[in-house]
């Protein structure tokens, strides 16, 4: 009996949901069309007071690009309320993010191998690279540059972009695009709270003057208790299992933009350190001073000029600064029976400076050619590793340093009225390898009818190893490895556009990605007679990934969206120590479904935004299975302010699903549970 | 599965319920919006109804034109509208076609400021009112251009090159811009 009335309020429940949903989604339609005419017969005196919708509904044709390219706008951010840029991430097709409440980590469409940092993505923040010369890192979390209100868009750009790009495009490029002085044109003062004591203040401030000068700054704290206990099943031993406040981030940013004419030079600043709950590494349980630090300040000059009406140059100057270190506790033996409690640090620098010139041109009826060279100079490329606690002990100390280059032509040549080729490649040298890389790009784009478009692409890619894969000690169980050499990627696509009316498309790819010599950690289980038990990079995997994406979307006039995604993919990966057959990846969900819905409501002054995120089972590394697990967000977003003031109601992960990510090599746990219910509030004040 | 389903009731309850506070409150006065598309319509249609072009350069119809590049569905809204006691007529021409059947141009800022150079160019000293929603339209040897500041759509005026052009814009149209050359 209780179950039947558990069933018909669960029912009445969700037909409520959906009848609200639906009248929703009907009452403005049927109210629409009268409306194009009300704008039509309006007087121009009262026109020019009629606000305009920023009118992003799809900035860039991206029927034209050579790639299936996703765009998020500022306004989709704001729908969403996304509060890092991996979330963000994690609502684009066929991306999945993974947290080990350390670093967030970025699969793409099924390939997220573990124990890695995000080096196989190329980032960066207005077309300049941003993963780190040590790791190659992407940071996607707290640990980025930007705060997401002074972003204007995100680009993703599927497949590997090395022939333009360079180095480290293996699976994708990610673009970030900041917003100018004008789009801001206020002082901004911004206060947020949420669940497990989180807060956050902002300042920001955007101006253009009359002779063209734009400025932004913008300064942020970040501060997040986190958990105060957090219980490890694996842990039961030590306290219980559980992690006593060991779940604090804080996160400090600046970030500032001049631009002047076609100059511009921007800078930006993080510093963001979290401790560590999980013990990894080999770390004490619930030993306080488990802590890792990421700092990078940079600077940039872009000048942009058009030389003549066919020609425009792009000039660019940066350097960057990178300092990384982690204190940790762990037990260390002089002779494997007695242990002493030892503290290690680990700690890295980076400095490294680069240049790039980037000439794109339209002399030839039918071409439209690029042509670059880019430089980055790894100045300082730093790593230490020793004991202070009980006494000093060093185990790495290593430097190295060296120049990456590469020069790239793209050309674009319309064939017919309908039929475009866009090929290129591009030479790089890499002081990490010996060979000089050469990625080609052939995609063949064909407007099959105006609102559809066909493209068949191919590309290869490259990645150097990084320093931590060639140098890293790890306390007394990594060596080096000078003779690790590149990871190769081939990948072959081909997608479907069509836009059947303005504001609608729908999007199908097919994708087949292989990848080869990755460089994986030889660590025990593939310890043979004639080796040690050091650990070492090699460049021993294999991955191989088919699959296909299928998209809808549509964008309203007036702000409403909907946009559904699935991603279907089938990873397999293999290695040469175990000489195994093909076996399913580690990490790797088989089906990514994501779902949108934002509607304005009550004229325009709120938007509610819904977000569903689906993420299926993964293996993890002990051959188990991390279950499939939904995420469900709600935002409610002030989309004008009133007096000044504009806020914004988050609640996340509604249906507090404690979602598990899968562990990787460094940790104990071979799932890691998440978080579930958070509330976060903001409330901006503009003067 | 019911602690979920509370929690995911006891959530959307307090949305449903915030937003009904927020709508009741009379603070939230209306104010109009729209996309910078269905306004750039309107303006158009509006400049067809101001604007005086010399005798003889209309036939039965008043064609509005853009150019084959740009999709922009919402200028079909003006087809079949009777303004000057003529209906209008809305066409997507491409440079080699015949463009002295319009008596407005409009260029959307996608086409390339190449294009639309080439576009001034080649109807210097027609009787065709070129309007245009890039940056630095004026600059270019412009007509109207439309200005998207961020918040409202509105509109400068090169009286200079209209005059060569033999177009004249009624008095109403001039006071309403927010710019006005070569008076």
């Amino acid at each position: 009996m209780r179950n039947i009335k558990k069933y018909y309020l669960k029912h009445s429940f969700y037909s409520f949901l959906i009848i609200s949903l639906l009248i929703n989604l009907i009452a403005p339609l049927t109210a629409k069309a009268d409306k194009k005419d009300d704008f039509l017969e309006m007087p121009l005196t009262q026109l020019v007071n009629v606000e305009v919708q920023s009118a992003s509904r799809f900035k860039q044709k991206s029927s034209e690009a050579p790639s299936s390219v996703e765009v998020l706008t500022a306004e989709d951010i704001r729908s969403f309320n996304w509060r890092t840029l991996s979330d963000a991430l994690n609502a684009i097709r066929g991306l999945h993010v993974r947290t080990d409440r350390n670093y967030t980590y970025l699969g793409v469409r099924g390939f997220g191998p573990v124990g890695e940092y995000n080096s196989r993505i190329l980032i960066m923040i207005n077309g300049r690279r941003m993963n780190d010369a040590l790791f190659d890192q992407s940071f996607l979390g707290e640990d980025f540059l930007l705060d997401m209100n002074i972003i204007d868009r995100i680009e993703y750009i599927p497949g590997s972009g090395s022939s333009v790009y360079g180095g480290n495009a293996l699976l994708g490029v990610i673009n970030v695009i900041t917003k100018k002085g004008k789009d801001i044109n206020a002082l901004r003062l911004t206060g947020e709270v949420g669940s497990l004591d989180t807060y956050r203040g902002r300042l920001t401030y955007g101006k253009e003057w009359d002779n063209g000068v734009s400025l932004l700054l913008n300064a942020s704290q970040y501060r997040s208790q986190g958990n105060s206990q957090l219980f490890f099943e694996e842990f039961r031993e030590f306290n219980n299992g559980i992690a006593q406040n060991m779940d604090r981030e804080r996160s400090d940013r600046l970030f500032g933009q001049l631009s002047y004419k076609g100059f511009t030079i921007s800078t930006g600043y993080v510093d963001r350190s979290k401790r560590v709950p999980t013990a990894s590494f080999g770390g004490i349980f619930n030993d306080r001073p488990f802590t890792m630090v990421d700092r990078q300040a940079f600077v940039d000059l872009d000048y942009n000029t058009s030389i003549n009406k066919d020609l425009t140059l792009q000039a660019r100057g940066f350097h960057h600064w990178y300092d990384y270190h982690s204190i940790e506790a762990y037990l260390n033996s002089n002779d494997g029976i007695s242990f002493y409690r030892a503290v290690n640090k680990d700690a890295t620098s980076a400095r490294w400076w680069g240049g790039e010139v980037k000439l794109i041109g339209t002399h030839f009826k039918d071409h439209k050619w690029i042509t670059g060279i880019d430089f980055q100079y790894d100045q300082r490329q730093h790593m230490v590793n020793y004991d202070f606690i009980p006494e000093f002990f060093s185990y790495n100390n290593s430097n190295n340093g060296g120049l990456r280059i590469g020069g790239y032509l793209q050309d674009e040549y319309r064939i017919t009225n309908n039929l475009a080729l866009n090929a290129g490649f591009r030479v790089d040298h890499h002081h990490l390898i010996k060979n000089i890389q050469i990625n080609p790009r052939v995609g063949l784009i064909w407007n099959i009818k105006p609102t559809l478009t066909g493209k068949l692409l191919y590309s290869s890619a490259f990645r150097a190893p990084n320093i931590y894969e060639r140098d890293y000690v790890l306390l007394d169980s990594n060596v080096r490895n000078p003779n690790n050499r590149e990871e190769l990627i081939k990948s072959y696509e081909a997608i479907a556009e069509w836009y059947p009316i303005d504001g609608m498309r729908f999007l199908g790819t097919l994708f087949f990605n292989d990848l080869n010599k990755l460089l994986i950690e030889k660590t025990d289980q593939f310890t043979n007679a004639d080796d040690s038990d050091f650990n070492k990079f090699m460049n021993a995997g294999h991955a191989r990934s088919i699959g296909f994406e299928l998209q809808g979307e549509r964008r309203w006039d007036n702000g409403r969206l909907f946009k559904l995604s699935w991603t279907y993919n089938h990873t397999e990966t293999r290695d040469d120590f175990s000489n195994s057959p093909w076996s399913k990846a580690i990490n790797s969900p088989q089906n990514l479904i994501k779902a949108h819905y934002a509607e304005p409501i009550f004229n325009n002054r709120f938007r509610l935004g819904f977000e569903e995120i689906f993420v299926d089972s993964r293996r993890t590394l002990a051959g188990e299975s991390a279950p499939a697990y939904h995420i469900f967000n709600i935002n409610l977003a002030m989309t004008k302010p009133i007096y000044g003031f504009e806020a914004h109601l988050g609640l996340y992960n509604v249906l507090d699903s404690h979602p598990k990510m899968v562990g990787g090599p460094e940790h104990v746990q071979d799932v890691l549970r998440m978080d579930g219910r958070t509330v976060r509030f903001r409330l901006e004040k503009s003067f | 599965m019911k602690r979920l389903l509370d929690s995911l009731k006891i959530s959307i309850g307090m949305l449903i319920l915030f937003v009904n506070l927020c709508a009741i409150s009379p603070i939230f006065a209306s104010s109009q919006t729209a996309s910078e598309q269905t306004l750039i319509a309107a303006f158009l249609y509006n400049f067809l109804k101001f604007t005086e072009w010399p005798e003889g350069s209309i036939n039965n119809e008043i064609t509005l034109c853009t150019d084959k590049n740009s999709t922009f569905e919402e200028l079909k809204a003006i087809s079949g509208k009777v303004v000057q006691n003529k209906p209008v007529q809305v066409k997507f021409i491409s440079q080699s076609d015949s463009y002295k059947q319009c008596q407005l141009l409009f260029l959307p800022r996608d086409i390339s400021a190449d294009n639309i150079r080439e576009w001034i160019n080649l109807t210097k000293g027609q009787p065709t009112l070129i309007v245009s929603n890039a940056s630095g339209f004026l600059d270019m040897g412009g007509m109207i251009a439309l200005i998207n500041d961020g918040k409202n759509l509105n509109f400068s005026v090169n009286l200079e090159v209209t005059r060569n052009s033999a177009l004249k814009l009624n008095a109403q149209l001039l006071q309403i811009a927010r710019e006005v050359r070569g008076r």
